[in-house]
């Protein structure tokens, strides 16, 4: 067996924790640049070319950091062509000044059959061996194998959970709106709690709501009854035949499972809210006047699973110091050292918040039940307020 | 530097809870060319400064507090929206507070100085559990995570954001009074630099002393199990330390109402919390500025001198039996020895 020196010995371990810690693409292709340059010479480079165009991060020594990735969706054809056979490749092409030696080494990085991934190593300087070399490309490879593994499952996750966790809310002008939402630990930020303001003709739409059960598969229920929601709303501005139609429409579609919804109609009349709600099994929301809170007086059936259903609406009209809280029973139904939040200390925090802006007393609410439940496991909780901002 | 005037202005407008006119004086200073950062720093995290030492000295109720943070909270949502702030290539941070932090502003502060700074700033805000982060980190990639702590107690749960953000190679620069002076007890925890303002910390990621990369945090080492078993059995203790208060009869608790008491056991609650985060730093200064903290606060409050004297004293009956822990309960009573 060969001697390996022991600096050699100390670097392949050091590179093999640094890439191991990481699974993100633009992490891992900086880190094999600030490995080599450490090891190897003055300078060096990872070029990748991937489904997403060419990228490519340099660095060289003395500089703090590896510069910023470039991307480069258009490539010169003849650019990736060469791509594939290293040896035609010139120290412009791999982002390096001309010098020497100059070592251009390729990484394999194919994760699947037929992808078109190519990937070189660049480096610039005459340190340590080329055997040595050889085990940072290896060890290079797989990580950035791994990392373009993780950025395609990231990107998909992220592209259902950017149709389910809700979406940032719009700005009113003469509305103040605020919102918290925490879905439960053991899923990663998808649930079944959903809340959202949409424009709706001259008006807006306002629901918030709960779905039966936690994690993918309430989530996927989740994203239909927000679809229905929005869609009854264009056909009907009456929030009981809104919620009516959803239930028709979840019926058609499943049935085997259900959702609570409050879904109300908002429209600005000068320095007053108006605002028409309807209930669908859900806890009713809450009015903060003049330090005084009362619960509207909204009822219905659970919505999605049942044929005979009925609904009662209320009409709110909040003037400038009014607010109007709905939440989700996550919040009331936390569990703590000594049992259920329970609603009344969510009566107590929000008579004590008169003045505060909407976002500031959704974050209020959410700080007493993540204080209440003291790191215990929790249901998905969503919170949403509402008043004139017309001071 | 912003004028003393300016502050008197927008101070007089944020005790108000007046949110437009606290607005108007912050605009007027960016319109006037101050930057954005100093803005927020010598008017908008002063202003919160000076909002804890009125509630300390009892001259304000929690909820005079609460509207003065929501004022500050409006202020610095209105100034990051005049910006159009299209992130430059100058790199991406992370901005978190830890698992039971609810001090968020300074790290909305700290956000939005470094957005117009041109970092891309993914902000995470009040209270993450590490495990968000790790998933985070992983999808973003940042250059660094930037961790806010104000009290000591989270200290535990910071030390968890630094060790998944180290072991994902990304450096923690930390802010916060929760991280001691100096930030020395969140440097203790493994954080890579500390930065005492947003302006600060601005400065330094845009220079070159935090490293690109970083290996995982040190392993910290207790020479005893006395933070284990304070935070293994805190509900416990807290019950028995009760107990014991009871016992005493002392006059003025046997007249205690449900409020008072429910009161006291947070206190001592509190008491073993920061007792506990005191020996994980194993530093008696954080036990010490604590009492002193207690001390001001019940003394403003009308609570007699004596109670904490007498809490501490039931809290090292229950609890002390650890050489250390008897130590900074020591220190802690020498505090208030000292005041008397």
């Amino acid at each position: 067996m060969p001697e390996v020196p022991g600096d050699a010995l100390e670097f392949a371990l050091r590179s093999a924790d640094a890439l191991a810690g990481t699974l993100n693409l633009r992490r891992t292709l900086g880190r094999i640049v600030d490995l080599a340059v450490s090891r190897f010479g003055t300078s060096a480079s990872v070029t990748l070319l991937d489904d997403g165009g060419l990228r490519q991060v340099v660095a060289s020594v003395g500089q703090r950091s590896v510069e910023r990735l470039v991307s480069r969706p258009r490539v010169a054809d003849d650019l990736v062509e060469r791509m594939s056979r290293p040896s035609t490749l010139t120290a412009s092409d791999v982002g390096l000044r001309d010098g020497a030696p100059l070592r251009i080494v390729p990484l394999d990085v194919s994760t699947a059959p037929g992808a078109t991934r190519t990937a070189v190593l660049a480096v610039l300087g005459a340190g340590a061996s080329d055997a040595e070399l050889d085990g940072l490309v290896r060890r290079s490879a797989t990580a950035i194998a791994n990392a373009l593994f993780y950025d395609e499952r990231a990107t998909l996750a992220a592209t259902l959970r950017g149709a389910l966790v809700p979406a940032p809310l719009p700005r009113i002008d003469g509305v103040d709106l605020g919102a918290s939402y925490r879905p439960a630990l053991e899923t990663t930020e998808i649930g079944g709690d959903f809340y959202e303001v949409v424009p709706a003709g001259d008006e807006w739409a306002l629901s918030i709501g709960d779905v039966c059960g936690k994690g993918v598969e309430a989530a996927v229920l989740t994203g239909q009854a927000r679809q229905s929601l929005r869609t009854a709303a264009l056909v009907t501005d009456d929030p009981t035949r809104t919620l009516g139609l959803v239930n028709e429409s979840l019926l058609a579609t499943d049935g085997s499972n259900f959702v609570t919804i409050v879904h109300g109609r908002l429209r600005r009349d000068g320095e007053l809210l108006r605002v028409r709600l309807a209930s669908g099994g859900h806890p009713p929301p809450l009015l903060l006047r003049h330090g005084e809170v009362t619960a509207v007086p909204v009822r219905g059936s659970i919505v999605g699973m049942l044929r005979d259903v009925s609904f009662v609406g209320a009409d709110v009209v909040l003037a400038p110091s009014d607010l109007l809280l709905m939440y989700t029973d996550g919040v009331t139904e936390a569990r703590g050292r000594d049992g259920m939040l329970g609603v009344e200390s969510v009566l107590d925090v929000l008579a004590d918040s008169s003045g505060l802006v909407a976002q500031a007393v959704t974050e209020r609410v959410l700080q007493l039940v993540l204080e209440h439940l003291d790191g215990r496991r929790h249901d998905d909780i969503a919170i949403l307020a509402l008043r004139s901002a017309v001071a | 530097m912003i004028d003393g005037a300016v502050f008197d202005d927008y101070w007089a407008a944020v005790a108000k809870g007046d949110g437009r006119t606290a607005i108007r004086v912050a605009m007027r200073q960016l319109e006037d060319g101050v930057p954005l950062p100093d803005v927020l720093d010598q008017l908008v995290a002063a202003g919160q400064a000076e909002v804890g030492k009125r509630w300390a000295a009892n001259e304000w109720n929690v909820a005079q507090e609460h509207r003065a943070t929501s004022v500050s909270e409006e202020v610095v949502a209105a100034l990051s929206a005049i910006e159009d702030l299209r992130p430059d290539q100058v790199g991406r941070i992370v901005v978190t507070c830890a698992d039971g932090e609810w001090h968020a502003l300074p790290s909305r502060i700290l956000t939005a100085s470094l957005r117009h700074a041109g970092w891309d700033v993914t902000f995470l805000g009040a209270s993450v559990p590490a495990r968000h982060l790790r998933q985070l980190l992983h999808d973003v990639g940042p250059e660094a995570t930037a961790l806010s702590c104000m009290l000591p107690v989270r200290l535990f749960h910071a030390r968890e954001m630094i060790e998944v953000s180290r072991d994902a190679g990304v450096p923690v620069l930390i802010g916060g009074r929760g991280f001691g002076p100096s930030g020395r007890w969140g440097l203790t925890l493994g954080a890579n630099a500390w930065a005492p303002t947003a302006s600060a910390a601005t400065e330094l990621l845009a220079g070159s002393s935090l490293p690109a990369f970083t290996d995982p945090a040190p392993a910290l080492s207790q020479p005893d199990n006395a933070v284990d078993d304070l935070r293994r059995n805190r509900d416990r203790y807290v019950d028995w330390c009760m107990r014991d208060l009871s016992i005493r009869r002392l006059p003025d608790v046997t007249s205690y109402s449900q409020h008072q008491l429910a009161r006291t056991e947070e206190d001592f609650g509190h008491i073993i919390d920061f007792l506990a985060a005191s020996l994980y730093v194993d530093d008696n200064q954080l036990f010490e500025e604590f009492v002193g903290w207690l001390d001001d606060i019940l003394v403003a409050r009308g609570v007699p001198t004596s109670t904490i004297s007498v809490g501490l004293e039931i809290v090292t009956g229950v609890v002390g039996s650890v050489p250390r822990t008897i130590d900074v309960l020591a220190a802690g009573l020498a505090v208030l020895d000292s005041r008397r």
